[in-house]
């Protein structure tokens, strides 16, 4: 526990603003913004210490790479969370949104530390991915989406790229 | 024994940073000694398990590095601090995360180099980073202290201060010391390895190895003795004979740089 408290407060305390900023926007009720805004937060998390090469800077202290990678990604879910559990509370929305989500949340992450795992960036090439693939949810895309979570497809994919990108992060790089 | 290096190798794409590198270290203080670029700091990090290796072994207190990382403190070279962040939120994370952490010694540190509790880190003047960055290294309590340069940035008055902290820290505690340095290495070390493109290419105990060596002159040069270099003011030997003098620390570095280097003029 003590090594989680250790990753929650550097985040709070490097990044206090960002995580203001995403708990208040995702308060608004559009699923295709609250999208937007979690990739905001997961991208700025470990994938933006992975594109300033700043996640050695936290591997010099007695953490593991898994405990980083897990740890962030359970800071950004909480947060925006929490958020979303106010929007259920207080303007009344369907808890099933939130959790939608909530299988969205690993897909964003993943594949924004990919990138970055891959020296392609924390948030350009993973927003492309992300309008696109919220672009063509219309069709029958919707099914596999692992953003719109239209059938159990689409937490299936959030949930391996997940973990293709934790072996990418714990392997110090998809290539090696 | 508390560090086992075995062959160890890491590249990093077609950069190939360190080759073959080998030691043990017992107690003390040991430090790699070598050029920029040499493969010292990319030891160190291997050895943090900052990163793994892409070859050999590595033993730390008989275990792999990842079981025993609460066990180690690193000064890095970079000296890259967390942003928005005062010494006393340095000091709540470092208390977090090593089990061993001495308040007390910390803050008998930050006064002693009077480092200001009011600033973020990240404004602090290079030698101010290195001088609190030593100061949290060496409260974490850890046994094993990896230390990438830890006078850079420092004055020659702090210098000296620093090393005479770091002596009294060897005494209890395991350093390896990376540094290029070469008279402050001499002050501080027990033992060295002089790493040179990625390869240890000398290991001993300070003492032991210019006791191995002398400088000679080219006609004083016996069947027996083993030329390591020939230096401006005369020839590095490896010989069991008496001879003229002993090296001085600097000559038997330099000496086995230039003997493992590839040579290099402007007017070639």
């Amino acid at each position: 526990m003590k090594r989680m408290e250790f990753v929650l407060r550097r985040d709070f305390k490097e990044k206090s603003g960002l995580i203001i900023v995403a708990f208040f926007l995702f308060l608004t009720p559009s699923h295709f913004w609250r999208i937007i805004v979690s990739l905001i937060l997961f991208s700025y998390l470990l994938p933006k210490d992975v594109e300033d090469g700043k996640e050695n800077l936290l591997l010099s202290f007695p953490l593991k790479r898994w405990e980083i990678f897990l740890y962030d990604f359970f800071i950004g879910t909480t947060i925006l969370l929490i958020s979303g559990f106010i929007t259920v509370g207080v303007l009344k929305m369907n808890v099933t949104s939130v959790f939608r989500l909530l299988l969205a949340f690993p897909f964003i992450y993943g594949v924004s530390m990919i990138s970055s795992t891959a020296g392609k960036g924390n948030f350009g090439i993973p927003l492309l991915i992300l309008i696109l693939d919220m672009a063509f949810s219309w069709s029958w895309w919707r099914y596999v989406s692992p953003l719109y979570q239209g059938s159990v497809i689409g937490a299936v994919i959030s949930i391996l790229v997940f973990v293709l990108s934790l072996i990418c992060f714990n392997k110090e790089g998809c290539g090696s | 024994m508390v560090v086992e290096v075995k062959n160890l190798g890491k590249r990093f794409g077609s950069v190939v940073s360190v080759v073959d590198v080998s030691f043990e270290v017992e107690n003390g203080i040991f430090v790699l000694i070598g050029p920029n670029g040499a493969g010292k700091t990319t030891t160190l990090r291997c050895l943090s398990g900052e990163i793994t290796p892409d070859t050999g072994e590595i033993n730390i207190f008989r275990k792999e590095v990842k079981e025993v990382k609460e066990k180690i403190a690193v000064l890095r070279e970079d000296r890259r601090v967390f942003s928005n962040m005062k010494v006393k939120d340095y000091e709540e994370l470092y208390s977090l995360i090593y089990p061993r952490w001495n308040p007390v010694l910390f803050r008998r540190l930050v006064l002693h180099f009077s480092i200001p509790g009011d600033q973020p880190v990240e404004k602090f003047s290079a030698g101010m980073k290195t001088l609190f960055l030593l100061s949290l290294t060496i409260s974490s309590g850890a046994d094993l202290l990896l230390l990438d340069e830890p006078t850079q940035g420092l004055d020659p008055i702090k210098k000296e201060e620093v090393m005479k902290i770091l002596r009294e820290v060897g005494e209890e505690k395991v350093l390896i010391v990376a540094s290029h340095h070469l008279e402050e290495i001499e002050m501080l070390a027990d033992n060295f390895a002089i790493i040179n493109e990625g390869k240890v290419v000398y290991r001993d105990n300070l003492d032991a190895a210019k006791e191995k060596h002398r400088i000679i002159q080219a006609d004083e040069l016996a069947e027996e003795d083993e030329i390591i270099s020939v230096l401006e003011n005369g020839m590095l030997v490896r010989t069991e004979r008496e001879a003229e003098r002993y090296p001085r620390f600097r000559e038997l570095v330099l000496a086995y740089i230039e003997k493992a280097s590839k040579h290099f003029s402007i007017l070639d």
